[in-house]
């Protein structure tokens, strides 16, 4: 990075942190500090809905799968507008006019205390591990890439989240994901246009280029139960999959709660519902664009320079150079002769992988996977002075972002659904905002630290996302019954999220559906179950 | 300040609102099947 660069990134992370500590100034009362004295407008609560969302690894690793396997990720997030407009329509509205802190505070009210008690340690143990993974990832990328320590980059960002959102809680976070979210939004800008600045045809032949590797796709109606990405899965299974994450998770749960009304907390995720699609398809076409550039640019063989280098060191990876040099030459050659030549670009582009492949396999990195490390890739090499710096802040903000509302969330959980309801009940609201800032702080610390075991263990990372995934079908179906079944009880609903559990933890070591589905199932099946007991309980209770 | 009973910036009505954006995702889906069936080979 030249000094520019470094500018940039420190000039916008101080903004942020300062920006944050000035908007989260009179965060005197626990409703301030963990609701901002619902006080908050639409378009804050918008952004930050969609700051939180979009980590920093969603961020590397989206353009690194539109490089890989083409823009059909978007439908992902197909049934993402349906789930905001149920949301919008049912639940924030009855969250809001209950004057909850937490979903989980919710849940009590409905049913009782156990259904409460359960769900709230479901929500601590799912984001707890999530907090320290999404502090860790982007570090890990940029240790690779720029030749950070991990620990420095873990702390910069871990501090940094920390202070702002311990001093200025939900307010804090709420203004600065509005201005990480800008941020971001600049530097997609900038990396796009930089992508075709320095790719050699016009955006026409990068069209046709990026056409011809089947990376122009974000619409595939092929049904497929273990297809991730497809029209249907992304509809129902991505509709499941945001009513979960938007109506039970209190990382998000909380964003819409601080509304100046409930008209606001609906305008938030409407603006959500509309412009989400476009944001994810604007990333997946920069990773796509990047793949153009990358046509006409030798690539590395592997973009993970730790596992490049070990493969360097392997005997018989002259050979395998040489196989992938002459494969994307041929691809090159096909790309400048298109129209006319689909099948020698893809033939090419089949020898490239699988050059790749055997280069993996020489460094001992069997089913090998460097798509977090193509976009930083590309963003370090070639992209210009201040532009790198730029996208660095972008992903700075990102997880930033993100990491703040999971301390914020977990904080208020521990306090509000542990701390307040179990252990010390009586206290004035001194004591409980003082316990709020406390947990914050532990919560911040407690990231920091579980990001340094995940830096080391790559692997939980896959661990952490499939456990997140076995957990939110059940959080929407005890969600569901608790709305929309009004005769089920809390035995009902207690045992319904037990069973639910069972069935989605069934499905994914006992079959080959993918993740995706794990919430329809358990949804259905915490419905089903609980609207049984429920009604076996009543038929009990008659004389 | 909105209330919840209060109209929408746009349309008119919640109603009116929440068709317009399942009428827009329908849209956006129709427009990329066309994306995919034009651009990707």
């Amino acid at each position: 990075m030249t000094p520019l660069d470094w500018f940039v990134l420190a000039g916008s992370l101080a903004g942020i942190v300062l920006y944050g500590l000035w908007r989260g100034r009179g965060s005197d009362t626990t409703q301030k500090y963990l609701l901002a004295g619902k006080t908050m407008p639409w378009y804050a609560m918008a952004l930050s809905i969609m700051a939180t969302q979009a980590s920093a690894i969603t961020f590397i690793s989206t353009t690194g799968q539109s490089y890989v396997d083409g823009m059909r990720f978007v439908q992902f997030y197909f049934g993402l507008p349906l789930a905001m407009i149920i949301i919008a329509a049912y639940v924030a509205p009855k969250f809001h006019s209950s004057g909850v802190y937490t979903a989980y505070e919710y849940l009590e009210r409905r049913f009782d205390a156990r259904t409460r008690a359960l769900v709230s340690v479901v929500f601590l143990i799912q984001r707890g591990l999530a907090v320290g993974v999404a502090l860790s990832a982007p570090a890990l990328v940029l240790t690779v890439l720029m030749g950070w320590p991990s620990e420095w980059t873990t702390l910069l960002m871990g501090l940094t989240v920390i202070g702002y959102t311990v001093s200025g809680g939900i307010a804090a976070v709420t203004w600065t994901d509005f201005v990480q979210m800008l941020v971001m939004t600049l530097g997609l800008f900038a990396a796009l246009a930089t992508a075709l600045w320095l790719s050699p045809v016009d955006l026409g032949g990068a069209l046709q280029v990026a056409g011809a590797a089947g990376r122009l796709n974000p619409a595939v109606w092929t049904f497929d139960l273990n297809d991730r990405y497809n029209v249907w899965s992304g509809v129902i299974g991505g509709m499941f999959l945001a009513l979960a994450y938007f109506g039970c998770d209190q990382s998000q749960v909380q964003r819409y709660l601080t509304g100046k009304s409930i008209a606001h907390a609906k305008l938030s995720l409407l603006f959500n519902a509309v412009a989400k699609i476009p944001m994810q398809f604007f990333i997946l076409f920069i990773g796509a664009m990047v793949f153009v550039f990358f046509t006409f640019t030798k690539p590395p063989v592997l973009f993970d320079p730790g596992v490049q280098a070990k493969a360097e060191q392997a005997a018989g990876y002259e050979a395998v150079e040489r196989e992938f040099d002459a494969a994307w030459s041929a691809r090159k050659a096909a790309a400048e002769a298109l129209p006319g030549t689909e099948a020698q670009f893809k033939a090419a582009q089949q020898a490239m992988d699988e050059a790749r492949g055997k280069a993996a396999a020489l460094a001992g990195q069997e089913g090998f996977n460097d798509t977090n490390y193509i976009f930083l890739s590309f963003v370090t090499k070639y992209m210009p002075a201040g532009v790198v710096g730029l996208i660095m802040a972008a992903i700075f903000a990102a997880a930033m972002s993100t990491i703040s509302a999971e301390i914020n969330s977990l904080a208020t959980v521990s306090v509000v659904d542990v701390y307040r309801r179990h252990i010390k009940k009586q206290a004035d609201d001194r004591h409980y905002l003082w316990a709020s800032r406390w947990a914050t702080a532990f919560w911040g610390a407690y990231a920091v630290v579980t990001a340094r075991y995940a830096t080391n263990l790559g692997s939980l990372i896959e661990a952490v996302n499939m456990l997140g995934s076995l957990f939110y079908g059940g959080l929407l179906g005890v969600f569901a019954l608790a709305f929309f079944f009004p005769k089920v009880t809390g035995r009902g609903a207690f045992y319904g999220v037990l069973c639910g559990e069972a069935a989605i933890f069934a499905t994914r070591f006992g079959t080959e559906i993918t993740f995706l589905w794990f919430n329809v199932i358990g949804c259905m099946v915490v419905i089903a179950t609980g609207v049984l007991i429920s009604a076996a309980e009543r038929r009990a209770r008659t004389p | 300040m909105m209330d919840e009973h209060e109209r929408p910036p746009v349309f008119g009505s919640w109603r009116r609102l929440y068709t317009a954006v399942v009428i827009y995702l329908a849209a956006v889906i129709v427009l990329f099947t066309v994306f995919t069936k034009v651009f990707n080979r």
